[in-house]
């Protein structure tokens, strides 16, 4: 059935709003067994772009394969095989988050004991019962993501499924995620936030505008980041001491204790050694996090030089 | 040979095609009615219709009261079986103008859930089609309309069990026989086909003005609006003297949706109780034209709102 391996191919994949195009020529490719990052800022055509790949949006130009076989023609045989969160999660009110996973348990055709394991998987064991109208945006995040799972799908789309967790709600979601992963099934997850996919993603496709702009392991994608984070107690003799290198370009104090080096192509060691051999104390060294506009700006310009 | 296999494979793969169909409708009919059953809306809307079966009850025992010829054996409501049909039909009668109300306010509900709630993206994401999701609901709405019209006739039908009780000389529940039967499931299938058509107005209107309080403002005030027209376009058809005019109320509007009602009930009670039922007494329209006129107004709204919601694409 997927012969090469692809869990999602799109190729062209555009669609226009009046003469604004939300998503334009967009090509994907994810692989089987992935954990996907879809990243980019609020209207950047994330959410268009899920839409289209589970057939809620017709594409205005391109296609979508998933599994190997074409979206339009086996829309049938090739959905009911996902489970997605679309932008907010959706269910009746008046129901009970239980409730309303065992009305879709009826409409997938699987026990009701399915809608109970999904329930657990995603930390709502305890609150199945309380009416969805009475949950938090982190429990209905929650509620969306176990209807996705229900009836085991092999791939999972998420669309931004961090969206009103709290920071121990996102670290749950992340080891779900990965456990998920681990199970055999691809995740395709969006997000507008570069760290919160960093820790969890194995690649990630950052667009912007409709666009894409890069598709890049997230390994490579963080060592791009070219300006290192010191702390150090003695910052006047550190900025001494880095200013005498060749390879470093910038040099600023973003607090007192805290030097901000911006060394392109050089691994941490190439700052802390010749610290330390002019016995300046070091406490820690990190490469700052790097922000998707950095990363915007950098590959623009990339592509301004080699062009 | 080759035709022989031909022929053999063919069916087959046209049954699995439909089962799979048929397979996929019944799953999501399953689901509509399990929602309906977990929605208190359900039951408060069946709680309100019964209570005005039983205000059409006292109604009952009140004129009978003051009254006392009604119940002598040949009067409406006389110690004989069609007396006894007409306490029970009587109070049916109420209950379906009532009805009117609930089931489109349930059908407008039902529909417009999925605008404001944007639950249906979940299934359509299944591969699930609009217009299956559409069909399912209006099934689901249907087996409602069923059993709350069979809820209605069993209280009726316990009611006038009782009736004897509290009125001195009322026709007593052991005259109940296969013709009274016979002329009371008459009367629900009139209330049925008249429901059927409210369910497809309520999710029309709520389907066009995507939301269920289009669906159920909406609906309310066209059946109030119904019978005010029903008595002032035929009278304008009169004065004005347009024929084709006068030809097109008389076609469509005058065996409106309550025309087929009005023949399912018993002409002495349709007489009776013309003002209270809203239903217009035609004699120039017979049994088999309302009913068509009534099924090609649900069958029409049905296609177009199906055709609207099958083309809509959903949310931002
Ligand atoms: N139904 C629509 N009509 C017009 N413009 C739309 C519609 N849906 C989305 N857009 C526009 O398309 C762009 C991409 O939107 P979206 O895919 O929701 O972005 P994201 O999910 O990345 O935040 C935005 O500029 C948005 O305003
Ligand atoms: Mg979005």
């Amino acid at each position: 059935m997927d012969g090469n391996g692809l869990v999602i191919e799109t190729k062209g994949l555009t669609k226009r709003y009046g003469s604004r195009a939300a998503v334009d020529g967009l090509d994907l490719e994810v692989a089987r067994g992935e954990i996907f990052g879809f990243l980019g800022p609020n209207g950047a055509g994330k959410t268009t772009t899920i839409r289209m790949l589970l057939g809620l949006l017709e594409p205005d130009a391109g296609e979508v394969r998933i599994l190997g076989r074409q979206l339009r023609r086996a829309r049938g045989e090739v959905l009911p095989l996902i489970g997605a969160l679309v932008e907010m999660p959706a269910f009746h009110p008046y129901l009970s988050g239980r409730d309303n996973l065992r009305a879709l348990c009826r409409v997938l055709g699987l026990e009701d004991g399915a809608a109970d394991s999904v329930l657990d998987l995603v930390g709502l064991g305890a609150d199945g019962r309380r009416r969805y109208s009475t949950y938090s945006l982190g429990m209905k995040q929650r509620l969306g993501v176990a209807a996705a799972l229900l009836g085991d799908p092999r791939l999972l789309i998420l669309d931004e499924p961090a969206n009103g967790l709290d920071p121990i709600g996102i670290i749950e979601m992340r080891d779900l995620l990965r456990r998920l992963a681990r199970s055999g099934i691809t995740v395709f997850l969006s997000s507008h936030i570069l760290g919160e996919v960093s820790l969890l993603c194995d690649r990630v496709a950052i667009i912007r505008e409709g666009r894409l702009v890069l598709v890049e392991r997230v390994d490579d994608l963080l060592r791009r980041e070219t300006v290192f984070v010191l702390d150090t107690p003695d910052p006047e003799a550190a900025e001494r001491v880095l200013a005498g290198l060749s390879y470093v370009k910038r040099i600023w104090r973003e607090e007192d204790r805290r030097v901000m080096v911006e060394a392109p192509g050089v691994s941490g060691n190439g700052i802390v050694r010749p610290l330390v051999q002019a016995s300046v104390a070091v406490d820690g060294l990190r490469r700052r996090e790097a922000s998707l506009e950095e990363i915007f700006l950098t590959t623009v310009q990339e592509a301004e030089v080699s062009s | 040979m080759s035709t022989v296999n031909s022929s053999l494979v063919l069916p087959q793969a046209g049954q699995v095609r439909a089962r799979g169909w048929a397979g996929s409708f019944v799953r999501l009919l399953r689901s509509d009615l399990f929602k309906l059953w977990h929605r208190p809306l359900t039951w408060a809307l069946i709680g309100v219709t019964l209570f005005f079966v039983l205000g059409a009850y006292l109604t009952l025992i009140y004129t009978i009261t003051n009254h006392m010829s009604a119940v002598l054996p040949g009067h409406l409501f006389g110690d004989d079986p069609a007396g006894l049909r007409n306490v029970i039909v009587q109070q049916l009668t109420l209950g379906r103008r009532v009805g009117q109300g609930t089931v489109v306010a349930m059908a407008g509900a039902v529909i417009g859930i999925e605008f404001s709630s944007g639950s249906l993206r979940v299934v359509l994401g299944r591969g699930v089609r609009r217009w299956q999701v559409l069909l399912a609901k209006y099934a689901a709405l249907c087996v409602f309309a069923l059993v709350l019209v069979v809820m209605a006739t069993l209280e009726a039908t316990l009611l006038a069990a009782l009736l004897p009780v509290v009125v001195h000389g009322a026709p007593p529940i052991t005259l109940l026989n296969g013709s009274s039967v016979v002329s009371i499931v008459g009367s629900d299938a009139g209330i049925l086909e008249n429901w059927a058509g409210v369910i497809a107005l309520g999710s029309a209107l709520a389907i066009i003005g995507r939301s269920a309080a289009v669906g159920i403002g909406g609906g309310l005030i066209y059946l109030v609006g119904e019978d005010l027209a029903g008595r002032v376009l035929p009278a304008m058809s009169f004065e004005t003297h347009i024929g084709l005019w006068a030809r097109l109320v008389d076609f469509l509007f005058t065996p409106n949706l309550n025309a087929f009602f009005y023949h399912s009930i018993p002409f002495a009670l349709a007489r009776e109780l013309d003002f209270l039922d809203g239903v217009m007494p035609n004699p120039m329209v017979t049994a088999p034209h309302a009913l068509v006129v009534g099924v090609v107004w649900i069958v029409g709204l049905l296609l177009i709102s199906t055709a609207l919601f099958a083309r809509r694409s959903w949310g931002s």
